[in-house]
């Protein structure tokens, strides 16, 4: 069954659509979590939560309509949410022991530089996030734009360009990258 | 002088131009995992609340929006308060209101049939019993006598011969039930939106 009609499936039937995606990438996606923790040292303890979060997003018809416009491949779509929660809980829980890194002295960021940094504080932002960032900054799509392809109003998509900015923009000042 | 902003907003289209390379993974190349069995009946037991948890989360928050409580909302399905007040605070299945009492709830929160019309039928699903339905004596939605991964599957709706399309068909047909009722309240209200709480 393509991935296509197992998200047209879920649409029809959550319990045997899940079930049949479960079954079809389920365990390549737990797989890939437990690998994604291990190797950046988080440990086992929220892999499985975090499994069924990835799982459970597919039951919300603006996520599948997310995969389908992103190519409708549901296991890298699935994937790099899942890295991005299991990144966002590891630096939580370091920050709430205080051991979040202190701001680094602002670097100015010369033109190489500015697209290694950029692209390490995308990174760390969520999928939806770092689309929105592409669209605006490299294809230079307008709101309108954002909006068709995310389905929501242009002035809901002005907002979501912003927020994903302001994310952005706090990783960068952490990080201590200077951007005037 | 450029606002922030602005430079901000220069910085990052020049990043772009630069290359901002996707980020790779090693997991991507992990090893598959099996699933253990108790997360599978996990997940599927969570899956079975959720999308009604997700529509009657929106229905709220809409209402929020449009200055109604819960409590004003429920108020609008006339006769069927009670039923709409546990929908809207514990989910279930949407059926246990008529298509007209959850077309006065969803109106009242000022939601358009393109915001709801999916989520509702997918909660419905969960819930559709016999669409397809006897399997090797085991019933759907009958639970009786059995334990374990028996009373998963039969709660679940087994493993096997479900059928998504029939399932479908028989949430469909509340979904269209809830929409003709929406449509009517709309048109007695003149095409316009619901008065504000």
């Amino acid at each position: 069954m393509s991935d296509e009609e197992l998200l047209d499936r879920i649409g029809l039937d959550p319990n045997t659509g899940l079930r049949d995606v479960m079954s079809a990438i389920g365990p390549m996606l737990l797989g890939r979590l437990r690998k994604h923790a291990r190797v950046r040292r988080y440990g086992d303890a929220e892999v499985d939560d975090v499994f069924q979060d990835a799982l459970l997003r597919l039951l919300r018809p603006e996520v599948r309509a997310e995969i389908r416009r992103a190519g409708g491949e549901i296991l890298p779509w699935l994937s790099r949410w899942g890295y991005w929660r299991l990144d966002d809980a590891a630096r939580k829980r370091a920050a709430e022991v205080g051991r979040a890194p202190a701001p680094a002295d602002p670097t100015p960021a010369d033109p190489p530089g500015a697209s290694k940094a950029v692209a390490a504080a995308v990174a760390r932002l969520n999928p939806r996030d770092q689309s929105i960032l592409r669209w605006r900054y490299e294809e230079r799509a307008s709101n309108a734009e954002i909006g068709k392809r995310l389905d929501i109003s242009e002035g809901a998509a002005k907002k979501a360009a912003h927020d994903a900015r302001e994310r952005l923009r706090k990783i960068l000042d952490d990080a201590g990258i200077r951007y005037e | 002088m450029a606002d922030s902003s602005d430079s901000f907003d220069e910085f990052l289209y020049r990043a772009y131009e630069g290359g901002v390379s996707e980020p790779e993974y090693e997991a991507d190349l992990a090893d598959a995992e099996a699933i253990r069995p108790e997360l599978v009946t996990s997940i599927l037991a969570q899956a079975r609340r959720e999308s009604p948890r997700i529509l009657a989360e929106r229905i709220v928050a809409a209402g929020d929006r449009a200055g109604w409580s819960a409590e004003d909302l429920a108020y609008e399905a006339v006769n069927e308060e009670r039923v709409a007040r546990q929908f809207l605070s514990a989910g279930g299945d949407p059926r246990q209101l008529s298509p007209r009492g959850f077309a006065r709830l969803l109106w009242a929160a000022g939601l358009e049939p393109a915001q709801w019309r999916e989520l509702l039928g997918q909660a419905v699903a969960v819930y559709v019993v016999g669409a397809g339905g006897i399997r090797g004596g085991v019933v759907w939605g009958r639970t009786s006598g059995l334990a374990g991964d028996q009373r998963a599957d039969a709660l679940l709706g087994g493993d096997a011969e479900r059928d998504p399309v029939a399932v479908g068909r028989v949430a469909g047909e509340y979904v269209e039930e809830v929409i003709e009722a929406w449509m009517s309240l709309r048109r007695r209200a003149g095409g316009g939106p619901p008065l504000s709480g």
